[in-house]
């Protein structure tokens, strides 16, 4: 395939590994998030990322491990949500659509989070 | 446009080769939605390179619209995507064309500048319109890797259909 290839070609090829790497380097240094917004039965609340805790929020288990979040216990079928695991970066989320859950990691507003204590 | 009889016949036909393709490809399976070859672009990329860049145009749009027709999703969000995916590609191919000079860029650049372009334009339909989640860029890296491969099959397949029929075409044999 390469003897084909002509000079200008190679260009673009290296154009696209460029591409290629500058949005696997976006892909890979995700900055971590803060704040662990839940939205659970019409009502949104945010948790501190950086804290140990273990919330209970009908059937399900959620735990927060410095920085990390993650569902440990569910009752729905499939277990999509434990099977997750855990989530550190921005925009990541879990969703259990059984239970009308979802939880979602994002960024310090400037707006302090009074729920958590 | 003032085409000419043989136009409109060539059109036809690329049209209908690429409508075939791109209904054959529907049904196969993928890993990521939305994620696949792309095998009609090899008759778009072959119309560009044998006529010129306003068949392929034609080419491509036709498949796009006569293609949702047939598979039920005119007007569904999978036909958007395929419409501003084939329309970035497009302009990506008009760009191309008109910066590139074909001394030094062979069928392959064309092919992965039109591959990008492709995935850029659905990336930016998708944020705009469907999935308004900056979350949608997770998949940005994979979908660039598998554009990347399969303009380089694309582009190797014709390649091959240029070498067999370069002749053909020159004695108006497959073409009035």
């Amino acid at each position: 395939m390469f003897k084909v290839f002509k000079a200008g070609d190679f260009l673009i090829l290296a154009l696209f590994c460029i591409i290629l790497i500058m949005s696997m380097a976006i892909y890979l240094n995700l900055p971590s998030g803060d704040i662990l917004k839940i939205d659970y039965q019409n009502q949104t609340i945010k948790y501190s990322l950086n804290q140990n805790k273990k919330i209970k929020m009908g059937d399900l288990d959620i735990e927060i491990k410095m920085g990390k979040a993650r569902v440990s216990h569910s009752n729905c079928k499939n277990q999509y949500c434990v099977m997750q695991g855990w989530i550190s970066h921005i925009n990541q989320s879990i969703l259990c659509v059984p239970n009308l859950f979802k939880m979602t990691i994002s960024q310090k507003i400037d707006e302090h989070d009074s729920t958590n204590y | 446009m003032t085409a000419q009889t043989t136009d409109i016949h060539i059109i036809a036909k690329l049209s209908a080769i690429a409508i075939v393709l791109h209904t054959a490809e529907f049904f196969l399976p993928s890993p990521i939605f939305g994620l696949k070859p792309g095998i009609a672009n090899v008759v778009v990329l072959f119309a560009y390179y044998f006529f010129n860049l306003s068949s392929a145009v034609y080419v491509s749009l036709i498949r796009v619209f006569i293609s949702s027709l047939i598979l039920g999703t005119f007007l569904t969000p999978t036909f958007f995507l395929s419409f501003s995916g084939a329309l970035s590609s497009l302009g990506c191919l008009a760009i191309a064309s008109y910066f590139l000079n074909k001394k030094f860029f062979s069928i392959y650049s064309f092919s992965m500048l039109m591959s990008l372009g492709h995935v850029i334009g659905q990336f930016i339909c998708v944020r705009l319109f469907i999935i308004q989640d900056n979350g949608v860029f997770f998949l940005v890296p994979i979908f660039i890797i598998f554009a990347f491969i399969f303009a380089l099959i694309n582009a190797y397949i014709v390649d091959k259909i240029m070498r067999v029929s370069k002749s053909q075409i020159k004695n108006d044999k497959i073409y009035p």
